[in-house]
């Protein structure tokens, strides 16, 4: 019977169920958890929060339904409706948190802040922007002020381009290119989205959910310009190998997508760990220190707009942000948002990328 | 060629590292003959015949058949057919693609082949078994189908090892009288390799008794038996009693042997081999020894002694006698005739004699 | 509780107490094995809209399934890939085998492992060594050109297809290895001197005696390396490109992104059954082709 009674405890554990912890949890992307983003947790109560992380929310996503939980979970903005309808998460008292007003204005009302009655369901910890980064030695010709993303069709550079896997981040960049809203979008706007999804497919040399093969194949020469973050840029250009000039695409006429990663609270906070400490866990995200560690050590900027002011003036200069007026530069980009029907849209995407659709 | 060397083996030696399998044999076998290799487990014979199929090179000497030297051709290109020791009938093929095997490369018509294997079939006795699985056979059915499979092609050479070794008693008695009738009807040399003395001495034509890789005779059956050449084969081939001796005069082939044991008696031999004054081994088999509980009426040929042992085998009985002046026991083979006499006056271990006729007399060397 | 089972166990003959033995394997492979395929085929008729999942028993995925021809198109491309990886593996894994079990004749297991050493690798690493062999400045363009062979990398190397067959061939070749080995090293050499006997040459000795005797370790093998492969998701997705995308990552990409389990799981039931058919399909034909060697 002991065999019966081992093999039951264990199931227990491996599905997540766990002995009272004090400490607050926080389930974040892989690598959010580093210490300067906990720092402040541990300042507070002299103990390390519970940390787990996930490679991609829809990991997470599933992971959650299935019955694991944490008091506070690091999706970004556009997976905010998705978690919030599956009852996974509950709405923050702003008021608790010593950082929120440290946040620009434009950051603390985009789309997925606030739901209609006025309550805030996440708050922004990093942001980051997705465009195009050429090789302007090898594609001079789309350099400067003649940045268009248009090289991602250009048929001189077929098999020579790199697209992102996400259907978050191409999907409405591509759109965006014809003149669509993603986010909101008619039938047969979608359809010319899809013609277009179609030709970038046959264009592209390789679609990835992994940036660093994107990077190593910009800095191989093997493409000319890749759909990128802008981290992604400032990796090329910290590669003390790779020597070719690349710019990070701000086309003159085409504002590029802004996305938002931050918090949101669990729905289940507090019943374990004191919601205090959950609380203390998001203002440790927000912290200074994070936020110059975020600027310095990961090219993202953070939404603590004080973090620009003490981070070293060469990390500043590759955040390709304006940090003079953050609200103005962002408010000059599109925000990252969910696209109604994505399950489908995630769906038809693929087919489309095996070429069979 | 002359039908006396349709095989003919010269100066053959094949070795395993050490082990020298076969030891610069000469050998000559006749067209439909049924050869026989007799010797002990390891003494060489299944080399000797894997030789002749060409699964083993030799390291010397040159292998003819009809003339033509084969020594250096491949086993399918040999007019040699092999039954092996463990049959290897092909598993995965019933009964009759068996025994189509080696025809397949003749090209006949569907109907000629089903036509060939069946005359096969039912040669071998086994009509109607043609789509059986190998393992669906008996091992005496298994050993037929070989035997088949190897003779539907018509080979010069039928060489077969052991074929029959792994049967029991009776199922074996049968086989070797149809494997001999089988070799009259087909005609086809036989080369047959065995450890059994008696079979070897019931089936062949002639016998090569073989010793640590080497020819010790060859010789028919009977000639075996009555006139072995050494005191190996004498042993090997039935059992001898041998008496030490000394060869006094030779006179036109009539031979005077001195014994303390036998005495003097006079013997034939066709063979130049011995010289006057030799000491030589005189053997003479039991069943040529004649018990007697009274004295005979005669002075040479007897011994005289006690009755030690009896060892009662049905139709006859071997009795061990002890005599003076040789630790040996005499073995002395008699038919169950007049048991009950005899074996009374042995329970008063009363003197018995032993009488012989010197024509039955065996010289050997003494090696 | 303790009690009872123990009284049920303890009362019961010889074969109880074998399978009371077994409890924890049996116990496992429920967990492990029949339980989530149940879980799968439940899931398979149920729907999914948005964060719902609506238990009432329908058909309509497997409809969904049926009627789409994309779907179509990458489950016949899984098939067609996985059956060449096998064809390739097996072509190249049976010299090998039969290297060691008929030409080696001492060390043969030292042998072996060198032949398998693909296997006492990670998966990924594997995947990713051939990333590097096959990329844009890897091994062969770099070789290439080094001799001057050619001028810029090739790029047909990678993103493509050929890409995931050769992955998955070189994945996969010591699972092909093995079987074959076994059934080659099982074949009594004395059939083998029969045929040759029998007036065979070498190489009507290998079509008729060691290739159908070694014959069910070759359906091991492609079994072994079939199966797998069809579902394979990790080869394509890294290496495969758009065109070497398969069935398992749409399967993947119905159980994640696209966050529908239900139309996943009948694609998977699907896939499944196609794949369960097609191997009996190739059992009974081969085996039957085989059967005809005489
Ligand atoms: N392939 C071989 N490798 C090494 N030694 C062998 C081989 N075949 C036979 N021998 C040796 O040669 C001798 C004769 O063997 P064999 O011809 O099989 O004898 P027999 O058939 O008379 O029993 C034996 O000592 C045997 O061990
Ligand atoms: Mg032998």
């Amino acid at each position: 019977m002991k065999i019966i009674r081992d093999i039951f405890i264990s199931i227990l554990f491996l599905t997540g169920f766990s002995v009272k912890a004090e400490e607050a949890h926080l389930y974040t992307w892989v690598d959010q958890d580093d210490v300067p983003f906990i720092q402040y947790y541990i300042d507070k109560y002299g103990a390390e929060p519970k940390t787990s992380v996930f490679e991609d929310e829809d990991e997470a996503f599933a992971k959650l339904r299935a019955g694991y939980s944490a008091d506070v979970y690091g999706p970004c903005s556009y997976e905010i409706p998705r978690w919030r309808d599956a009852g996974l998460i509950q709405p923050i008292d702003v008021s608790k948190l010593e950082h929120w007003e440290k946040i620009p204005d434009s950051l603390r009302n985009m789309p997925g802040v606030y739901d209609d009655k006025g309550q805030v369901w996440f708050i922004p910890h990093l942001f980051g922007n997705t465009s195009v980064i050429v090789n302007t030695k090898l594609a001079p010709e789309y350099a400067g002020d003649n940045n268009s993303w248009d090289i991602l069709w250009d048929p001189k550079y077929k098999g020579r381009i790199g697209v992102l896997a996400g259907a978050v981040d191409t999907i409405p960049l591509v759109a965006a290119h014809i003149g669509v809203n993603a986010y909101n979008m008619t039938d047969d706007e979608w359809e010319q989205v899809k013609v277009k999804l179609r030709e970038l497919v046959v264009q592209a040399r390789l679609i990835t959910n992994v940036t660093g093969e994107l990077e190593s194949a910009m800095a191989q020469g093997e493409v000319v310009a890749v759909e990128a973050w802008n981290d992604s840029y400032n990796n090329l250009i910290w590669d003390e190998e790779f020597t070719d000039p690349v710019e990070y695409m701000q086309p003159k006429n085409q504002k590029i997508f802004s996305w938002v990663c931050g918090f949101a609270l669990s729905s289940v906070a507090g019943k374990e760990a004191p919601i205090e400490k959950a609380y203390a866990l998001i203002d440790s995200g927000l912290s200074v220190g994070a936020a110059q560690f975020l600027i310095e050590d990961w090219g993202y900027a953070p939404a603590n707009a004080d973090g620009f002011g003490v981070a070293s003036e060469e990390a500043l200069e590759l955040i390709i942000v304006d940090t003079s007026d953050v609200d103005a530069w962002l408010a000059n980009t599109i925000f990252q948002e969910v696209m109604p029907n994505l399950d489908k849209i995630v769906e038809e995407w693929e087919l489309i990328r095996a070429g069979v659709d | 060629m002359n039908s006396n060397n349709f095989i003919n083996i010269e100066g053959i030696t094949k070795t395993f590292g050490s082990v020298v399998a076969v030891n610069n044999i000469d050998l000559k076998i006749k067209q439909g003959e049924f050869f026989s290799l007799l010797g002990a487990s390891g003494c060489g014979k299944t080399t000797l015949l894997r030789l002749l199929a060409g699964f083993e090179k030799p390291d010397n000497g040159r292998i003819f058949i009809e003339d033509e030297n084969i020594t250096y051709l491949l086993p399918n290109q040999r007019p040699t057919n092999m039954v092996f020791q463990n049959y290897a009938i092909f598993p995965h093929m019933d009964v009759a693609s068996n025994i189509a095997y080696g025809l397949r490369k003749e090209k006949l018509s569907k109907k000629e082949l089903n036509l060939r294997v069946d005359q096969y079939l039912e040669l071998i006795k086994l009509s109607g078994y043609g789509n059986r699985k190998a393992d669906q056979l008996s091992g005496g059915q298994r050993q037929r189908v070989a035997l088949a499979r190897a003779l539907i092609i018509k080979p010069k050479v039928l060489l077969l090892d052991e074929p029959l070794g792994a049967l029991d008693k009776q199922l074996r008695a049968n086989m070797q009288i149809e494997l001999r009738s089988l070799q009259k009807d087909v005609g086809i040399t036989f080369v047959f390799v065995t450890h059994d003395q008696e079979e070897s001495l019931s089936m062949s034509d002639r016998v090569a008794v073989m010793s640590n890789g080497n020819i010790l005779q060859v010789s028919s059956p009977d000639h075996l038996y009555e006139k072995p050449e050494n005191e190996e084969v004498a042993n090997f081939i039935g059992t001898i009693n041998f008496f030490e001796g000394r060869i006094s005069s030779i006179n036109n082939e009539v031979y005077t042997l001195e014994s303390k044991i036998l005495g003097v008696t006079k013997t034939k031999s066709i063979l130049n081999l011995y010289s006057t004054g030799e000491e030589v081994l005189i053997g003479i088999r039991p069943e040529k020894l004649k018990l007697h509980t009274n004295k005979p009426e005669q002075n040479v040929g007897l011994i005289d002694g006690t009755v030690e042992n009896i060892s009662y085998l049905g139709e006859r009985s071997h009795y061990y006698i002890k005599t003076e002046g040789l630790s040996k026991l005499i073995s002395v083979s008699s038919q169950n005739v007049n048991r009950a006499k005899i074996n009374k006056l042995i329970n008063d271990k009363k003197k018995i004699w032993i009488s012989f006729d010197s024509e039955s007399l065996i010289l050997t060397k003494k090696g | 509780m303790q009690k009872t089972l123990e009284n049920i166990f303890s009362t019961s003959s010889e074969t109880f107490k074998a399978y009371r033995l077994l409890t924890p394997s049996i116990l496992l492979l429920i967990i492990v094995f029949a339980f989530p395929i149940l879980f799968l085929i439940t899931y398979s008729f149920w729907t999914q809209d948005y964060v719902t999942i609506d238990t009432t028993l329908t058909l309509e995925n497997y409809k969904t399934v049926i009627n789409k021809s994309s779907y179509h198109i990458l489950i016949k491309r899984s098939l067609t890939i996985s059956s060449l990886t096998t064809i390739v593996t097996v072509l190249l894994a049976y010299p090998m085998a039969y290297f060691v079990a008929f030409v080696v004749k001492e060390r043969k297991l030292l042998w072996l492992i060198i032949l398998t050493i693909p296997f006492w690798t990670s998966y990924l690493l594997r995947v990713f060594a051939w990333k590097l062999i096959l990329g844009y400045n890897g091994v062969i363009n770099g070789s290439l050109s080094n001799l001057g062979i050619i001028e810029s990398p090739l790029s047909f190397l990678l993103y493509n297809p050929f890409a995931v067959f050769v992955t998955l061939a070189h994945a996969w070749s010591a699972f092909a290895i093995l079987p074959i080995y076994v059934s080659l090293e099982k074949i009594d050499r004395s059939l083998l001197e029969a045929a040759a006997d029998l007036g065979d040459n070498a190489f009507k000795r290998f079509c008729r005696i060691t290739f159908p005797l070694s014959f069910p370790g070759v359906l091991a093998a492609s079994l072994i390396i079939f199966i797998p492969t069809t579902g394979d998701y990790i080869t394509p997705k890294l290496v495969g490109g758009s065109e070497g995308i398969m069935v398992a990552n749409l399967i993947q990409i119905m159980f994640g992104k696209a966050n529908n389990w239900p139309l996943g799981s009948s694609i998977a039931v699907i896939t499944m059954i196609i794949v369960t058919l097609s191997v009996i399909l190739f059992v009974l034909i081969s085996r039957w082709l085989v059967s005809k060697i005489k």
